[in-house]
């Protein structure tokens, strides 16, 4: 691997050399250089300067450096120069007439001034930019800066908790999976919806998990109805602006990054593995449910396993004749874990970007591949991605620009066996360590003849004959043309249109997977065969069409400024599937329809939708010290009927900046800035389960009912409709306070919101079942979202050991609840939502510890214990299991009738249940810092929620262990510690019996208090440390910026949760925590640019 | 340039905003207003009724499952709450599922919508009106009264949804109605995967012995016409057997085994069965069902098991300790059905030759279920894909004979004609009405306290015929309904009868197979280990009995409430004007 790494570095610099070379062996001398900061003496990195004598009609360009330092070569003699210093956020600084003489370069110290005196940074927002100064509505961004360093494969890995109120999270760690992003928390019960915000790339609606992070050059938050009003129906909750990196205009700059990391799963895999203890437990826990042993060993067969537990010499796998036939006996200690999966995994990315241009014409190209290897052992899988962008402005006419974006995004992820997911839940059962995975003549295991069970479904037999796999990929391409007229100086047009080839998002551009009869056996000699021969294709053919254009005007009159922005804005996505299906394939290796010899299904489907709006927004400021906006949006959808399809959404927002009045003036050595601002607004959301609505459309499909050997297709009756359906809005509320303290060294933002959801696009109330369908979805229900969102960031800048030592340190802190605030359900049933329900609220029971002897279970009355929900499972076990005894779990009887149940169920009468906990994500936070001090710098990264309570699944299988299913593969080491006994009373799990966490009427299986976990977690997302060579090494090698660094993910996690062996991000998704484990990482990579 | 620049963007801006932009219909589905305009599309819309309304593989153990019996014919270490007192008024759900009415409705509504004419659409409204009887009597015979909507309920129609029960007379003369219909007007084609006339028949004969006898042995409902009902399911059964396109299948050595454990379904017998298929990978899971502890390891009852007779005709339970005898002496010179039904000494799996002893990991009693079992290829967790059957000729023939045995018209030759041709199947001796009657059994007769009259032997003997040929079929729960026998539940529930601990040999060869034992594990690998009081329970501890199972599960039947099911409470609290079930609370 560092060999790879040394020579791709070897190849990159030879690279570099050459195309420099002019640099490197003509003689080198400096004419001129300098340094730029801003008012707070900072160095200011990015800075475009020029250098121009315009009569000779000479230009040149360079870009500062970290250290705000910049220097041109060569200039020629004489000449009144002019030196030029642009920056975003800044205001051009201007200095003429700098004459050279040689042997006396020019030397600049130039200082320029934030645009805004304060707060000087412009934010994008819908439709244009704000000064941040001047933001009147709730707005988090994110800048380059959080991308930097991360080997990660997407943007929404890196920006998770680096905005307060944005909540992401991950399905599963499997390489490539992406982020789910929310704003402010739970939204809506609609069933069409998320509560997702809506993503913009470059202005057009785009996914952020598949675009190169690199490339984004800032992310801007719309969080409030003000600011995310001006995109009406779609932004009832939130809106993300993704804004790529532009053109630098002058030289052409190239930048070169990568990174090589080492991914290693965030849970311990450290299981049982001894056949011998693991059966023993299983085979108890199973007697006590069912009355005899899962794994049915004899006594013989145990006192074998109990040889090999020391000497592991003797074979496991032995054949012997049962039930008259000769067969394979397992005595295994196998680490199922290791053997189907990997600890360790590299991955690499690779970036790069020209950048450069005239006055007349600039281009920003760039490419990134990333790869990523996966955990499985045998057939490793593996994801891989490449990005492409291609951004070339033309300013055809001073009063015209013509722009062109286009990107091309394209993943692909290949795997073994049966499914991503799957291969990690069929492995969890039957795998006991005493099996084994390979019979002694190399045919696959599968089935024990002894229980009739089948080790892991079979998926290891399969995985070993490697001919079951699949893939899904994306192939997405985007391209956006437009304008940008200058129609005065005050007056703008912009028109653009963008067509764009699979969205990625709803379902992968292409899918296939194959299914192979895989090998096995069991009598010696005899191969069966475990599965089928068949391969499935999806392709799905996505165009989307989005056209905007709009008109920007402004002035300033005096102290009054003005503002004004009107435009149009429509979109048309029309969507078709094609799926086939083959079995009895030609190959086993060529995997295409044109194989298959068998069945013959093919299946389509096709979709549209529209949504036309007209926008326009108002602001305005007194010398923006008052200012104020107004939005709205006049939007229509195709998805409700004529006459209920359009819908107008206002807002109004207002801010104040005391700190800019006469009589602040004492108090703004302390306090540099303060800005009280409000706003209220009203926002739609439009997302049904279906594009139609309110369309009543026959049911089909294909029935498992065969009529001369084949699958029926049937068609069925439509599902009932609502006569009427309309917008689902959101009413939102924002108070916000933006604070500079102490020169602005510290800063600070809090807001405080309501978020009002009417008219929920969500099942009716609920109808008589003789009804015969489910309620038509209609505008039902209200739900009231509160919380609040704190950023505070400090950063300075000190002198150390006589060199500049910068430090900054900030956090975001989030928060917020939910409660249903109307909803039809007038005899308040617990399984349905009613008014005042708590989002999250988490119904169960009160645990009272464990029966300390078998005389005090008995002593609850025999006909209540019958009439228990929760010990209806023990009620069913065999013979003496069917008692309580002592360690089993004891319930508190809170509405003494010694039955402990749910009661009616409802509000009014829920037994002996209690809301016990919070299923919503509390106290969301992140922590950043940074340091740098003489080309070293470190920046860490912390993330985490302060609370979320969580029950777990049924099938849990690494919390409950055998408490589930008695024949799960993978016990946690230390097991049997948790196992309560007569001579471990206060053990964390009750007296063993199997199925109590699986069925229904089981102990473990509803919510308790003492199961409930607590996923609260604090974890150190990313630390990197990084070195940039000093300025004169990099000039000798012709680079204008060479940085190595090291850099870790999720290297440390603290939480309350009982188990390390699911991750405590993970469990919040997956209620099972069955899915493809999160990873850390370990990562060293370079930056360059030249 | 600028200015006509500008007008072309306002030019396209205008043809944009194109009129009916946003007026987009479905694309890859069809609305109810283009419907029914072909008969490929009525096909196709009653075959969305078959997969959802005829009963699956292994959905529950009472009415709507097709091997996955309980009740007192196959016992399993856990029992239905309908056995052990434990039945509670349920919020919602409980069987109270309206959603397939909905579907067959909306067809019998909107199938002319086409413009087809009547003579084209009967054929398919025949099968809906089939379906739609299927479903009522289903939901009679669970609830009683039920409300009767012949037509869609529109969201809002608050007098449908709030409509209280109609009376039970009224339904049932709805869906005999309904099933007259089918009969009329469903293809007169033998097809073993579609509804047909004949299907349709069988299911009238099997609705109206349920409605005859029920309203016969529960005189406390005062329903009138119960010999109405019993005349109807006579007429249809004498019009199946009269089409001649049926018979008993007799084409092999094990003929009635191989009626059930058979991949091609026997179409000479069955006139509908749910069929599998390993090239589909549709399945059912019956072998793992049968032969691993994880369904409730099923057996056959003790009562059951006597109550087969002698290969000679003759009552096992005469023969003196019959109570306690060892299996592989019970078990000779039985009816053969017995050992085509459960694993017998010298039992082998299909496709082997190694003799097999039950499995008691595998079964509770002992008498381990190998009815439809197939050979060991399809052991593995739902990889069994016979066809599993759902009306065949042999339940039309019992419901013939037992239907004219209560109206009181029963013949010998009634006997010879139904009860017979199944005897013949497997070897037994025929039926002696007269001989029944004269000597009526006791053994049934103790468990059967309703019967009565003339005919008491006779409907005893048909009873005992109809529990052995269609064990496993899920006939025995509403049988015992209508026949108003709920107590037969409570009886304790029984297996095998071993005269104590220690060694056993079950099939009689000489070798010993299992070891009963108490205190510590003798330390012998030739056995099939049971400890006595947690793998084996047996009545008298260690001095022996038979099998007992469910010991500590007490068993309750309400006879005053039982017999119907009660509506649930969420329902009654949504439409006040349904009034419960008596006695439930």
């Amino acid at each position: 691997m560092t060999r790879k790494l040394t020579r791709l570095l070897t190849c990159l610099c030879m690279l570099g050399s050459l195309m420099f070379n002019d640099k490197l062996w003509a003689q080198q001398t400096i004419s001129a250089k300098g340094v730029v900061r801003n008012e707070k003496n900072e160095a200011v990195e990015g800075a475009t300067v020029t250098v121009e004598n315009k009569s000779a009609q000479f230009l040149r360009v360079t870009v500062t450096d970290a250290n705000g330092e910049f220097v041109f070569y060569n200039l020629a003699p004489g000449e009144p120069y002019l030196f030029t210093v642009t920056h975003t956020g800044y205001e051009t600084k201007e200095m003429k007439g700098y004459r050279y003489e040689p042997g006396q370069p020019i030397s600049l110290n130039i200082t320029i001034a934030s645009t805004s005196s304060q707060l000087s940074d412009v934010v994008v927002v819908g439709y244009g930019t704000q000064k941040k100064a001047n933001l009147t509505g709730a707005v988090g961004q994110v800048d380059a800066k959080a991308m930097r360093d991360r080997p990660v494969a997407n943007a929404s890995q890196a920006l998770q908790g680096r905005v307060a109120g944005m909540n992401i999270n991950f399905g599963d760690g499997r390489p490539g999976s992406g982020g789910n992003l929310n704003i402010r928390g739970f939204g809506t019960i609609n069933r069409g919806s998320i509560s997702t915000p809506l993503v913009l790339v470059d202005g057009v609606p785009g996914n952020i998990n598949l675009i190169n992070p690199r490339d984004i050059e800032s992310i801007s938050v719309l969080k409030d109805a003000s600011s995310a009003a001006i995109y009406g129906a779609r932004a009832a909750f939130g809106v993300v602006l993704v804004t790529t990196k532009s053109a630098q205009k002058g030289k052409t700059t190239i930048s070169y990054s990568n990174n090589f990391s080492w991914q290693t799963p965030t849970v311990s895999t450290n299981f049982m593995t001894d056949g011998y203890d693991v059966a023993m437990m299983m085979d108890e826990a199973f007697t006590r449910a069912t009355g005899n042993s899962y794994t049915r060993y004899t006594d013989e067969d145990y006192a074998e396993l109990k040889k090999r537990q020391t000497d592991k010499s003797l074979p496991s796998v032995v054949i012997d004749n049962r039930n008259g036939r000769d067969m394979y006996i397992y005595y295994g200690n196998t680490d199922w874990w290791h053997t189907m999966f990997r600890d360790k995994m590299p991955s690499m990315q690779h970036t790069i970007s020209l950048s450069g241009g005239s006055e007349k014409m600039d281009y920003y190209i760039s490419g990134r591949y990333y790869n990523q290897k996966g955990m499985m052992r045998i057939n490793q899988d593996e994801y891989n991605l490449f990005n492409f962008r291609a951004k070339i402005n033309a300013k055809v006419a001073p009063w015209l620009t013509l722009y062109t974006n286009t990107q091309f995004n394209t993943d692909r992820y290949d795997y073994p066996g049966w499914g991503w997911n799957s291969n990690f839940v069929s492995i969890t059962v039957h795998a006991l360590p005493s099996y084994v995975p390979v019979n002694p003549d190399g045919t696959a295991t599968y089935r024990t003849e002894l229980n009739n069970y089948t080790i892991g479904d079979g998926i290891y037999a399969d995985l070993l004959y490697g001919k079951s796999k699949g893939q899904i990929a994306n192939y997405n391409l985007q391209n956006t043309i437009g304008g940008i007229i200058k129609v005065t100086e005050d007056f703008n047009i912009t028109a653009n249109y963008t067509y764009e080839l699979n969205p990625a998002g709803e379902g992968n551009t292409h899918e296939w997977s194959r299914r192979t009869r895989a090998p096995w056996s069991v009598y010696p000699g005899i191969i069966s065969y475990v599965g089928q021969d068949r391969y499935i294709e999806f392709l799905r053919l996505d165009q989307y069409h989005v056209l905007n254009a709009y008109g920007t005007y402004q002035k300033s009159f005096r102290r009054h400024n003005v503002k004004l922005i009107a435009g149009y804005n429509q979109e048309f996505r029309k969507n078709k599937l094609i799926r086939g299906e083959r079995s009895d394939l030609l190959s086993e290796d060529l995997n295409d329809l044109n194989l298959g010899t068998g069945t013959n299904l093919a299946s389509g489907g096709a979709t549209e939708w529209a949504l036309m709006g007209f926008f326009g927004r108002i602001n305005y400021d007194y010398k923006g010290k008052y200012l104020l906006e107004l939005n709205g949006r006049y939007d229509g959808t195709s998805r409700f009927p004529k006459g209920e399809r359009f819908g107008f959404f206002p807002s109004i927002s207002a801010g104040w900046r005391i700190s800019s009045e006469k009589f602040f003036e004492p108090l703004t050595g302390v306090i540099a800035d303060l800005k009280f601002r409000g706003s209220y607004g009203s926002l739609g959301n439009q997302l049904t389960s279906s594009p139609y609505p309110t369309t009543e459309v026959m049911g089909n499909g294909k029935n498992n009912w065969l009529i001369n050997g084949s699958r029926t297709q049937y068609l069925s009756m439509p599902a009932p409709l609502s006569a009427v359906l309309t917008w689902e809005t959101t009413v939102s509320q924002n108070v916000g306070i933006d604070l500079g303290l102490f020169r602005n060294r510290l800063t600070a933002s809090f807001d405080l919101y309501r978020r009002t959801t009417k008219d929920m696009l969500t099942a009716g109330p609920t109808l008589s079942a003789v009804f015969g369908a489910s309620s038509p979805a209609q505008n039902a229900g209200e739900l009231l979202t509160k919380g609040f969102e704190l950023s505070v960031t400090w950063q300075q800048n000190n002198k150390v050991a006589g060199k500049d030592f910068y430090w900054s340190i900030g956090g975001v802190l989030a928060d917020y609840t939910s409660k249903i605030t109307s909803f039809y359900n007038p005899t308040w049933r617990l399984s349905d939502y009613y008014a005042g329900r708590s989002v999250g609220a988490i119904w169960g029971y009160i645990t009272d510890g464990y029966f300390v002897s078998d005389e005090e279970a008995a002593k609850w009355p025999r006909d209540k214990i019958e009439k228990s929900l929760v010990y209806r499972q023990i009620r069913s076990s065999p013979g003496e299991w069917n008692t309580l005894r002592a360690g089993d779990l004891k319930f508190k009887d809170l509405n003494g009738d010694s039955i402990i149940n749910n009661g009616a169920n409802t509000l009014l009468d829920p037994g002996d249940m209690r809301i016990i906990g919070d299923s919503l994500p509390r106290y969301s936070f992140g922590i950043t810092g940074s340091v740098a001090w003489n080309n070293f710098d470190l920046s860490f990264f912390i993330q985490g929620i302060g609370k979320k309570n969580w029950y777990p699944g049924n099938n849990a299988d690494k919390f409950w262990g055998p408490y589930s299913r008695a024949y799960y593969s993978f016990t946690p080491v230390g097991f049997r510690d948790k196992i309560w006994s007569p001579e471990n009373p206060n053990a964390y799990f009750p007296r063993l019996r199997s199925y109590e966490a699986l069925n229904d009427g089981g102990t473990l299986r509803q919510p308790t208090d003492k199961y409930l976990q607590d996923l609260a977690y604090v974890r150190l997302k990313n630390i990197s440390i990084g070195y940039t060579l000093p300025v004169k090494v990099m000039r000798r090698f012709g680079f204008t910026n060479c940085r190595f660094y090291v850099t870790g993910e999720n290297l440390f996690t603290l939480t309350k949760f009982e188990t390390k062996y699911i991750d405590p991000e993970m469990a919040a998704t997956e209620v099972n925590g069955r899915v493809y484990p999160f990873m850390k990482s370990y990562a060293f990579g370079l930056d360059l640019s030249f | 340039m600028k200015k006509q620049l500008f007008y072309i963007l306002l030019l396209a801006g205008m043809a944009g905003c194109k009129k009916g932009f946003l007026d987009r219909a479905p694309l890859a589905q069809i609305s109810p207003t283009t419907a029914f305009r072909s008969e490929s599309e009525l096909n196709l819309y009653i075959r969305s009724f078959y997969d959802r309304m005829l009963p699956n593989a292994d959905n529950d153990d009472k009415g709507f499952s097709l091997y996955n019996e309980g009740i007192d014919n196959i016992i399993k270490t856990s029992l239905p709450v309908e056995l052990t007192g434990n039945r509670t008024v349920p919020v919602n759900g409980g069987g109270w599922n309206w959603s397939e009415l909905r579907n067959v409705n909306f067809f019998i509504q909107n199938h002319r919508n086409g413009g087809l004419d009547e003579s084209v659409t009967n054929k398919y409204l025949a099968v809906a009106k089939f379906f739609r009887a299927y479903f009522y009597f289903n939901m009679v015979a669970r609830f009683g009264d039920v409300p009767w909507y012949g037509e869609v309920i529109a969201s809002n129609d608050s007098a449908k949804l709030q409509k209280p029960r109609d009376p039970r007379t009224l339904v049932m003369d709805s869906v005999l109605a309904d099933i007259d219909f089918a009969i009329a007007h469903a293809s007169t084609d033998a097809k073993p995967d579609e509804v047909t006339k004949w299907t349709a028949l069988a299911l009238k004969s099997r609705i109206c012995l349920f409605e005859g006898t029920f309203r016969k042995y529960h005189t406390e409902f005062n329903l009138p016409d119960a010999n109405r009902f019993l005349a109807e399911c006579v007429e249809a059964a004498e019009e199946l057997i009269a089409g001649g396109k049926y018979g008993i299948f007799t084409g092999s050595a094990q003929p009635y085994r191989d009626l059930f454990s058979t991949y091609t379904v026997r179409s000479d017998e069955v006139l509908l069965a749910r069929h599998y298929s390993s090239n589909l990978q549709i399945f059912h899971n019956l072998n793992y069902y049968t032969l691993t502890p994880s369904y409730g390891k099923p057996g056959l009852e003790k009562k059951l098991v006597n109550s087969y007779l002698m290969q000679d005709g003759t009552r096992f339970t005469d023969k003196p300790g019959y109570e306690t005898m060892p299996f592989a002496e019970e078990t000779a010179n039985r009816d053969p059905r017995l050992a085509q039904t459960i694993r017998t000494p010298g039992y082998t799996r299909i496709g082997s030759t190694v003799k097999r002893v039950p499995d008691f990991a595998a079964t509770v009693t002992g008498y381990q279920v190998t009815k439809y079992v197939m050979g060991e290829e399809d052991d593995s967790f739902t990889r069994s894909y016979n066809p599993l059957i759902i009306f065949r000729y042999a339940e039309v023939l019992l419901n013939l004979a037992e239907a004219k045995a209560e109206l009181g018209t029963l013949q010998q030759d009634d006997i010879d004609r139904t009860i017979k041709l199944l005897r013949d199947r497997v070897g037994m001796p025929n039926l002696d009405m007269a001989a029944a009657n004269a000597n009526p059994d006791p053994y049934l007769a103790a468990q059967y306290k309703q019967v009565n009259g003339a005919n008491k032997g006779v409907i005893l003997e048909i009873r005992r015929e109809r529990r052995i040929e269609l064990v496993m079929e899920n006939f025995r729960w509403n049988d015992l309904m209508r026949w108003k026998e709920g107590h037969l539940v409570t009886w304790p529930f029984k297996g095998m009868y071993f005269p104590g601990t220690g060694k056993f040999d079950l099939d009689g060869d000489g070798t010993m197979d299992i070891w009963i034992y108490t205190g510590d594990k003798p330390l012998d690998p030739d056995y099939h280990y049971l400890k006595l009081g947690s793998e084996i329970d047996l009545e008298n501890g260690v001095n022996g009995g038979n099998v007992v199972i469910n010991k500590n599960i007490s068993k309750q039947f309400n006879e005053d409430r039982d017999y119907l099911y009660p509506i649930p409470s969420g329902e009654i609290q949504l439409n006040p004007n349904l009034t419960q079930n008596p006695n439930w609370q």
